[in-house]
Parts: structure tokens; C-alpha cells; sequence
């Protein structure tokens, strides 16, 4: 063997040299497609250096400098909405050539390889930007320097950004272009894939929602993952971030992380877009979907989301009452009808049930499973509760406690006995989930004029788990009557029995304080249902005393909280509440001491025998509004009207 | 030379090649016929290096075309359906292909401009009409000097005078420059007046490929008078792809040398007989008989 023979393989031929790029096609596109060019430069023009020149010497507290550094980071906020807008118009423009039988033939026929095509438009694109920012910038640092208020950083960056996140969209569309062989496909598949994650993190909430007793909701759709995987939102987020670090505000403090993101997830798009188009059929070219193996991706996806969201849709406005079944059942329906709709697309025809059933039923099946399972807990979400000893701290809220004054917060519970007492109370509740679920009248009448309350509480539970997990559960309705709160066994009086608990109930009063001190200022009466101010205001010395009963009577337990607003609170609860205006003082972390004002509010109860005691000494037992004499009858006439 | 070794190539499951092979000698005319989506198209955009494959070869000049721009330098190629970008006239195309085409001859495209005088090269090519259009892709196409020219179609909107002016400067190219011009079409006579080599195309396969003097060589159409009014019953080997009676007369469409046929016929003594030449159309019409394609008599 030669030695030239050798060294063959790693020489490259005149041929292999050819084709990466063509100079011609970027100059054409150029020619071409200049409006696009004019019509953003013109956009940015009028997003910073116009705007400069408007808004320069209109502002009387700040300095030209400081006025044009912040409308220069106002302006930058502009990157993602116009990026994000004007990436897919020009992925639109450079790679329509794709979406057409006659052009793939054309632009195809030429010398020039896939690579070269896909290198020479995505310089283009770059170009498109790039020219225009460019000018833009230097129109703006001209304005800037007539005013004698030159920002060149600021500048500088407004223009690294707006470029970036412009290219970082133009490759995210140029990527989805690769995927499809239609031009209307293109912006459909590029907005869906913006927020496709956000929006499937909304509807399987919604799901969970409809479909688990308990479900405490989540907080997916604000968890940085799905912020990171829908890039309008967190470059939006990413850009506008303030942040203050030792004391000193940043403005646009994320501007570095947004372009991180940029840089590398706009790589990898066109890292992505590259392969598929290295091996995408271009007799595919009028397909709504160019890549094999993304095509039945196309048919679940379209399926599962049509599914979830006109299921939604037709179960909130007409089978809601038909309980969680009927979602299942509607978004199962409309799963199927989803697949067929897809397969319309990828077959170009709407004659697709007779030979795509086979493909769409299962769609259709997999989600009755799925949604049927997890409606009938095969997964055991709705029925569980938590061994006590793996718990460190249960909180109880959002629960629908009378009276209506300050002590109505949830609490934190830390003794282990009572979170035991919480967990079997739990474990309770959840027995029998259908009454949890079922329709409630919603009111009962403690009066004859119609005094009507709430026959259910919501309860929410929240345990904070030893190997620092956390599991919560949202109950809206747990019902309550006078006869399960009379039953001593029934979670309902367990529940309230629990909240009486001397510590609970001062945790609920005062737990917000903390470690601060607190000093009465002033107090007066107002109407408990109006929150009208009394005429007379009470004397410094008996606010004081009346704020010591009241705590003396939350040490003995004597304040009570109620599950039902009913016969048994009338009768312990005034219609008049006892304001108090604090002061709280508080030692900071620099080890100052500060001052702070607060204000709470207190519903007289018979049973808080000191404070009774007190207010009778001052003689200001007349001020009190009894609820027994306005709303109780003398005879026994409740109402539980709950349709149990 | 263009060199197709059993391609495959299925759209959706449709195998629209069905390991087609055939071979155009270098600085031959060859004529693609066949019926409609027998895959006269998809070989083109093939062989132009638009469509890659499912296996098989596709050569020209022995090296592969698709994603080789070499090659793809040396083909010019005019699509059935033309495209050119949205508002670029004749002169715009001609500039474009300047910078794309190394071998885009200027002084061509100046010369050809006599020839096609009445395309207005300034017109936005989009707004001739489909002749004229039809002209702008030649005098563009020509202006490449290519080795290899690819026709779909190619005449098809062009007046009599035009058609004649254009094969004229095709086979002036041919004769001068050696271009290898394929060309498809459904107009058989005019495709026996300019090949030198004909493709018959059916179900994504070449029936049969040969030069036009040996494909008219190997079927006869025999025009005999026998003694009885009745056919006498022929040799088994005798293959007879077509025979019609009028009156006394039949015509006999059969494979073979016209002298070998007309000896094995001589042995019934006929009254009359007579060998004819086929056309192009006579020979694709019965080649394609035993594809299930006959001309069949139907009368509404």
C-alpha cells in the first residue's frame, strides 16, 4: 500500500469541503427577508433610544443618568416578549422552504449540503438580529452622550440580551421546524412547547384535584423545573429579578443566569435541530409531523392533553354534580376524540376511524386506567395518614372557626401525643371518603329570621415529616352537626375537643408574636358583625386589666373555639368584640431594639369568667350584645337542614 | 453516466421504488415513460439528490448524489413542478445560480437571451405564465452547463415552436458537450424523436431499458392475410402480446426480430404479410399489457 493510500482517510476531499455554507443563499435571504430586519430594528429603535430621547429631562427627581439607566433595564425587560415574537417569525421566514413540496426540491437540488443550508439560515437568523441591536445600540449611546449621560454598561447589556434571548427563541422555533413539514404546524407546536410543561402542571393539578379526596394541591406549577422548562416565563422572571445582596439592590440581578440559560439550552436546540435534520425526509414536506418516531408522541400527546382539557371543561360545566367519575369518563371520551383529531393531522384526511381505532382507543383506555385508578386509590393517596412516630410536626388550618376574632390561625403542633391525637383524627375523617365528598344543603338555621351557618369546615393538614418531607392534605368539606360535635367518639368533636386545648388555643391567639413584648396601648368595643367602633373607649388602666384576664383565661382554657357556628356558640359568645392596640417591641438581628404596633381583636365569651369579672367590676357589662337575645328563640327550633 | 442499483424507497408504507435499477450511459438522451405513479418522479428527485434512499445506489459519475454537492454541481435538473423564490425574475435566478454553480456560464445566458426573447427576464418569474415559465427554468437550467440534465416533464406548456428550439439546443448540448439529458415524460412522440434510450417504468420498477433501436427491434407488429379467415394456431414459444382481426386482416404484436418473425409465419403460408416498425407509444402500450395496463376496449 501507497503511502498516499494510507493518509487518504484523514485528507478531505475537494467534495467534503463543499457545501457548508453558502454565501449566495445568505445574501438572498437577505434580499428577501430585509422587512423582517427593518421591522424589529424599527420595534427596538422605539423600545430604547426613542424612548430615551422622550423621556429625557421629564423627570425632575432623578438625574439624566439615573433616569436613562432605568428606562436602559425597563427596555431590557423587552427581550423575552419581542425575542420570543420575532424568533419565530424569522425561523418562520428562513425555514419555510421546508413546509413545501416544490422549494425542499429546489433548495435541495442545489450544491450545497443540509448543514451548509441549516449553518447559512441560522447566520442569517443571527445576522437578523445581530445588525439591528447592533445599530440600535449605537443610535442609543448617541443619545445617551448628547445628554451627557452615557450608560455604556447598561447599554452594552440591553444589547447582549436582546440578542441572545432573540437567537435563544430563534433556535427554539428553528428546532421545532425541524419537526414539522407545515407552516401553520410551526407556530402551534413553538407556543405549545413554550408552555407545555407549566400547562400540564395546571391541568394534573386540576385532575388530582377532582380526583383525590384530600388533595392538598401542589406547588408544581411555581416550582423552578417547570419555570426552567417554559423559557418565556423564566426569562421574563430571570430578567426583571431584583436582588440585594449586603444590603445593595440589583437591579435585573438575574440578567447572567437568563443568559446561561440562553446560550445553553439555545445549543442545544440547535444541536437537536441539526440531527433531525440530517435525517428528516423531506418528502415529508405538507406533514404536520416530519419525524417517525415523534408521531405517535404526537398522537398521545394531542390525546392526553385534549383529554385532560376539554374533559375539564365539560365536567365543570355539565357532569360536576355526577361526582368524579363523570371527569373520568368525560376526559377518557375526550382522550379518544384527541387521538382521532391527531391522526387527522398526521393522515391528512378525516377518515381515520375505521383504520386508527386501534391506535386511538388505547389512548382513551390508558387514561380511563389511569384516572380510574387513582380514583379508586389503587394508589392509596386518599386513605393514607402517617405513622405517628415518623411525623416531627403536624399543622392544622384553614378551618372555618368561630368566633370570628384573632384566634382563628392555624397551628403548628409539636407533642407528640397531640399529633397522635391529630393522625388518628385523621385517620378517622378519612374512612369514609364519600361523606367527604357528598353535596351539602350548606347551611342550617340556628334562628327562625335566618341566621344561617356553614354545616361544614374545611380542614387542612399538614405534616412535616422526620426525614424533612412534607405530606399535606386539604379536606374543604368535613361536615359538622350538632349531633356528631354531641358524640364524643365522632372526629367532628375530637377535632373541636383538640382546638380547645388550652395550648392550642393560645398558640392560635398568639402565636404570631413570637418572642416580642407586648405592651396595651388601647382598647375599645366594636360590633362583632358590623366591626363597628363603640361610642366609648376604654381607659388605659382597663385595657390593661382586661388584656391580663384575657390572658389569664387563656391559660385556664376558658376561651373556646367552636367547629359550628351554632346554638352552643350563641349562647357563650357576645355580638361584641374587644379590641386591643399593642405595641410590640423586638430586639433585631444588628441587636437594636425596635417597636412595632399591632392590633387584635377578642370576642367576649361568657366562659372567660376573668375577663366577665373585670368587665362587670368597670361596670361595661351593659355595652355587651348578647347573640342569644338577638338570634336564639326562646323555643327549640334548630334547623340541621344538611342533606346527609 | 447515472447509475440506479435496486433502490427502495417507501412513502408511508407505499413502496413507491421497488428496487429499481437502470442505467444512462454518459452523453445519451434517455426517456423515462411509464404511467402514472409507476415513480417516474421520485427517481428524479433521487437522482437530483433531493430523496435519500431506503437502500440501494444512486450514482452518477460512480459517486453518490445525495448530500455530495460535487455532484450536485454537475446536475441541473427542471422539476415538473417549478419553484423559484417568491418575487426573483429571470435575472435574479441567474445571479443566485452564479454564486451557487461554479460552472454558470455568463456568456450563455446572455446568448440564450435571443432565444427566449420573449421572456421578460425582469418579471418576477412568478408572474409568467406557465410556457414562459417553462422557458425562464431552460434558458436558467442551460446556463449551467451541466453533465447532467434532469427533465420532468420538461416541454410540457411549451408552444410547438418553443418545443422544437428547445430540444434543438438540448441535443446541440448532447452532441457538443457530451451532457447526459434523462428526461420523463408522458409524450411518447416527441420522446422518439430526440431519445437514444428508452426506460419503461412500472409499480416502481424498469420493465425495461434499452436503446430505442433495439426496443423497436425486439417487437413487430405483423400484418398477415392467412389462408383460412380463422387464426391458425401459433408455436407455443411464439410470444403474441396483442392480436386483432379486421375482416380478413390480423395484426399480430409479437416479440421478436421482424425476419425471425416473418420466417416462423412464412411456414402458414399467408396470402399477405407484411412487417411494421412500432412506435413508442405502440411498444409502451404492450410492454405494459402484461403489467395489468392494456388499452382495454371500453365502450360507455
Amino acid at each position: 500500500m501507497s503511502w498516499e493510500v494510507r493518509i487518504m482517510p484523514f485528507e478531505i476531499s475537494s467534495s467534503e469541503k463543499k457545501g457548508w455554507f453558502s454565501l449566495t443563499l445568505f445574501q438572498k435571504n437577505w434580499a428577501r427577508f430585509w422587512p423582517l430586519v427593518v421591522g424589529y430594528g424599527l420595534i427596538q429603535f422605539f423600545v430604547l433610544p426613542m424612548d430615551l430621547l422622550t423621556q429625557a429631562g421629564y423627570s425632575r427627581k432623578m438625574s439624566a443618568s439615573q433616569l436613562f439607566a432605568h428606562r436602559i433595564l425597563s427596555a431590557t425587560t423587552w427581550a423575552a416578549p419581542l425575542g420570543l415574537g420575532f424568533g419565530l417569525l424569522v425561523a418562520m421566514a428562513l425555514f419555510f422552504y421546508l413546509m413545501n413540496n416544490r422549494s425542499v426540491g429546489m433548495l435541495h437540488a442545489l450544491p450545497i449540503r443540509r448543514e451548509g443550508l441549516f449553518l447559512t439560515n441560522w447566520l442569517t437568523g443571527l445576522g437578523f438580529f445581530l445588525a439591528p441591536n447592533a445599530v440600535v445600540t449605537l443610535i442609543a449611546l448617541a443619545v445617551e452622550g448628547a445628554f451627557g449621560a452615557l450608560q455604556p454598561t447598561l447599554t452594552l447589556r440591553w444589547f447582549v440580551l436582546h440578542t441572545v434571548v432573540a437567537m435563544f427563541f430563534f433556535c427554539f422555533a428553528a428546532c421545532c421546524a425541524m419537526f414539522t413539514g407545515h407552516i401553520l404546524a410551526l407556530p402551534v407546536f413553538y407556543g405549545v412547547l413554550n408552555g407545555l410543561v407549566a400547562g400540564l402542571c395546571m391541568l394534573a393539578d386540576n385532575a388530582m384535584n377532582v380526583l383525590f379526596v384530600g388533595y392538598a394541591g401542589s406547588d408544581m406549577f411555581y416550582s423552578p423545573l417547570t419555570r426552567w422548562c417554559t423559557p418565556l416565563w423564566h426569562l421574563i422572571w430571570q430578567i426583571q429579578r431584583g436582588d440585594t445582596v449586603e444590603g445593595v439592590y440589583y437591579a435585573a440581578a438575574g440578567t447572567s443566569i437568563a443568559l446561561g440559560y440562553c446560550l445553553v439550552l439555545g445549543a442545544v436546540f440547535t444541536l437537536i435541530a441539526v440531527i433531525v435534520y440530517q435525517h428528516r425526509q423531506l418528502e415529508r414536506a405538507g406533514d404536520v409531523v416530519t419525524v417517525g418516531w415523534v408521531r405517535p408522541v404526537f398522537q398521545w400527546g394531542v390525546g392526553i392533553c385534549a383529554g385532560l382539557v376539554f374533559g375539564t371543561v365539560l365536567y365543570e360545566n355539565f357532569f360536576r354534580r355526577q361526582g368524579a367519575w363523570a371527569f373520568v369518563a368525560a376526559v377518557s371520551l375526550c382522550a379518544v376524540l384527541g387521538a382521532f383529531v391527531a391522526r387527522m393531522f398526521l393522515k391528512k384526511t378525516l377518515r381515520v376511524f375505521a383504520e386508527g381505532w386501534k391506535s386511538c382507543l388505547p389512548v382513551g383506555l390508558c387514561m380511563l386506567l389511569l384516572l380510574g385508578g387513582a380514583r379508586a386509590d389503587f394508589f392509596g393517596y386518599q386513605k393514607w395518614t402517617p405513622k405517628a412516630d415518623l411525623v416531627e410536626s403536624v399543622y392544622l388550618g384553614n378551618m372555618q372557626i368561630s368566633p370570628y376574632d384573632s384566634g382563628r390561625s392555624g397551628v403548628d403542633i409539636t407533642d407528640p401525643a397531640l399529633i397522635a391525637e391529630v393522625i388518628d383524627i385523621h385517620r378517622e375523617l378519612v374512612k369514609d371518603l364519600d361523606d367527604l365528598e357528598r353535596p351539602y344543603a350548606g347551611t342550617y338555621s340556628t334562628s327562625p329570621e335566618g341566621w344561617e351557618t356553614s354545616t361544614s369546615t374545611g380542614v387542612r393538614i399538614e405534616y412535616a415529616m422526620k426525614d424533612s418531607t412534607y405530606e399535606s392534605r386539604w379536606y374543604s368539606t368535613v361536615p359538622i352537626s350538632e349531633e356528631t360535635l354531641a358524640d364524643p367518639d365522632s372526629y367532628a368533636a375530637r377535632l373541636q375537643a383538640l382546638l380547645n386545648r388550652p395550648e392550642l388555643v393560645k398558640k392560635m391567639y398568639l402565636n404570631w408574636m413570637e418572642e416580642q413584648e407586648e405592651t396595651v396601648v388601647s382598647a375599645w368595643f366594636s360590633n362583632a358583625r358590623t366591626e363597628e367602633r363603640g361610642a366609648a373607649d376604654l381607659t388605659e388602666k382597663q385595657a390593661r386589666e382586661l388584656w391580663d384576664a384575657f390572658l389569664e383565661d387563656l391559660e385556664a382554657g376558658r376561651i373556646h373555639r367552636y367547629l359550628l357556628d351554632g346554638r352552643e356558640r350563641m349562647k357563650n359568645c357576645y355580638y361584641t368584640d374587644l379590641e386591643f392596640e399593642l405595641s410590640l417591641s423586638y430586639d433585631q438581628p444588628t441587636g437594636e431594639r425596635d417597636i412595632s404596633s399591632a392590633h387584635m381583636s377578642v370576642t367576649v365569651q361568657n366562659s372567660a369568667t376573668a375577663m366577665m369579672e373585670v368587665l362587670e367590676r368597670e361596670g361595661l357589662t351593659g355595652l355587651l350584645r348578647s347573640r342569644e337575645t338577638e338570634n336564639i328563640p326562646d323555643t327549640e327550633t334548630v334547623y340541621p337542614e344538611y342533606a346527609g | 453516466m447515472i447509475e440506479v442499483q435496486a433502490v427502495f424507497k417507501s412513502f408511508d408504507g407505499f413502496k413507491a421504488l421497488d428496487g429499481l435499477t437502470m442505467t444512462v450511459p454518459t452523453g445519451a438522451i434517455y426517456g423515462l415513460v411509464g404511467p402514472n405513479g409507476a415513480g417516474k418522479s421520485t427517481i428524479l428527485r433521487h437522482i437530483t439528490g433531493v430523496y435519500q434512499q431506503d437502500s440501494g445506489l444512486v450514482l452518477v459519475d460512480g459517486q453518490t448524489v445525495y448530500e455530495n454537492p460535487a455532484v450536485k454541481e454537475k446536475i441541473a435538473d427542471i422539476p415538473d413542478e417549478l419553484y423559484y423564490f417568491g418575487s426573483a425574475s429571470t435575472r435574479d435566478m441567474a445571479r443566485f445560480y452564479k454564486g451557487v454553480y461554479p460552472r454558470f456560464d455568463e456568456k450563455r445566458y446572455e446568448t440564450l437571451r435571443e432565444v427566449f426573447r420573449t421572456v421578460d427576464e425582469k418579471r418576477p418569474i412568478r408572474r409568467l405564465s406557465k410556457g414562459m415559465q417553462k422557458q425562464a427554468a431552460f434558458w436558467l437550467a442551460l446556463c449551467l452547463r451541466p453533465e447532467v440534465l434532469v427533465l420532468d416533464e420538461p416541454v410540457d406548456g411549451l408552444d410547438p415552436v418553443m418545443r422544437r428550439q428547445v430540444w434543438s439546443l438540448l441535443m446541440s448540448d448532447v452532441a457538443q458537450d457530451g451532457t447526459t439529458v434523462l428526461v420523463s415524460s408522458h409524450n411518447l412522440r416527441e420522446l422518439e424523436d430526440v431519445c437514444d434510450h428508452v426506460g419503461i417504468l412500472s409499480h416502481g420498477k424498469v420493465l425495461v431499458e434499452r436503446s430505442l433501436s433495439d426496443l423497436q427491434e425486439n417487437l413487430v407488429k405483423m400484418q398477415v392475410v392467412f389462408q383460412t379467415r380463422d387464426l391458425p394456431e401459433l408455436p407455443e414459444d411464439m410470444e403474441v402480446l396483442n392480436v386483432q382481426q379486421v375482416g380478413r386482416i390480423h395484426t399480430l404484436i409479437v416479440r421478436g426480430k421482424a425476419d425471425e418473425v416473418t420466417n416462423r409465419l412464412a411456414v402458414y403460408s399467408p396470402i399477405l404479410m407484411d412487417a411494421l416498425p412500432l412506435t413508442l407509444e405502440e411498444i409502451f402500450i404492450y410492454e405494459l399489457g402484461g403489467e395489468d395496463y392494456a388499452v382495454r376496449d371500453i365502450v360507455l
